[in-house]
């Protein structure tokens, strides 16, 4: 195998004998050590790095900012009470941790507590959300933004401001944001652009 | 913008959405220095940005990193 450079700190990219790239991070062996261990720093680590990806997923689902929070705290102490269940072999940290994120945001829109809510909530709402939930991530109507983002949401594609919130709000990386929006790289990268292009000319006409 | 500057917009934006290697972006940084006008671009194109993002980031939200922290040592006390 030749280590081919430095991406990332302690990690390399490995290119083996069948031309495969594979990356080897030693700083995420390090950090599951880490939170085996039950060490603080290893959380914030853990926290700094995934916890928008991770609430990206959620919002996806379940679309409410209340739930969401309730559900990355789930989220958190699961990947914290099996931690020793995680077999790097079998698959990255970040995609074991996205499946416990994704299953528990799955688990909740099966339960009977979200169940009784939508009984309570108007059918006007309801068939409103409906039209909405194929082409955007966040319910933003939970969020409170500045005039300026509010604007921007009338204008911006759904599919670009997903995109640029996932980067921007959320804190993802472009390969978190395109594994969590299940988009090619290169598609993420593409409406990035266009969202940009448009923030660019509202901001110049505002 | 000057189409004397030899830098595409294209390339700003993706400086500024954090797509091009180190190395591009210490070109843009060079470049930036030299050409006012690709300077003042830059600037837009990152202010546009900032505006739209404002200080709302998740990672901000020091509650929900607390109560998070709290869980879990909670669940880790009672597993002890």
């Amino acid at each position: 195998m030749i280590a081919l450079t430095t991406l990332y700190e302690n990690s390399t990219l490995i290119v083996d004998t069948n031309y495969q790239v594979k990356t080897f991070n030693g700083a995420e062996e390090n950090l599951v050590q880490l939170i085996k261990a039950k060490n603080e720093r290893g959380f914030n680590i853990l926290y700094d790095k995934y916890c928008g990806a991770l609430y990206g997923i959620l919002t996806k689902i379940v679309k409410r900012s209340e739930i969401a929070d309730d559900l990355l705290q789930d989220t958190f102490v699961k990947i914290w009470k099996n931690i020793d269940k995680y077999d790097a072999s079998k698959g990255t940290l970040f995609t074991w941790m996205l499946n416990i994120a994704r299953n528990l945001a799955i688990d909740y829109l099966r339960s009977t507590c979200y169940r009784h809510e939508l009984q309570n909530i108007n059918i006007d709402f309801i068939s409103t959300q409906k039209d909405y939930n194929d082409s955007i991530s966040v319910d933003y109507n939970e969020f409170e933004f500045n005039d300026f983002k509010t604007n921007a949401l009338k204008h911006l594609n759904p599919k670009c401001a997903e995109v640029i919130d996932m980067i921007f709000f959320f804190g993802c990386t472009h390969e978190q944001a395109a594994q969590v929006l299940k988009l090619p790289l290169g598609t993420i990268k593409t409406r990035a652009r266009v969202g940009l292009t448009l923030l660019r000319g509202l901001y110049k006409s505002g | 913008m000057n189409k004397s500057v030899k830098i595409d917009i294209e390339i700003l934006k993706d400086y500024c959405l954090g797509f091009l290697s180190e190395k591009q972006e210490k070109n843009v940084e060079i470049i930036c220095k030299e050409h006012t006008e690709v300077a003042k671009e830059l600037y837009i194109l990152r202010s546009a940005l900032e505006k739209y993002t404002g200080n709302e980031k998740i990672l901000h939200r020091t509650k929900l990193r607390k109560n998070v922290w709290k869980a879990i040592q909670k669940i880790w006390k009672n597993t002890l």
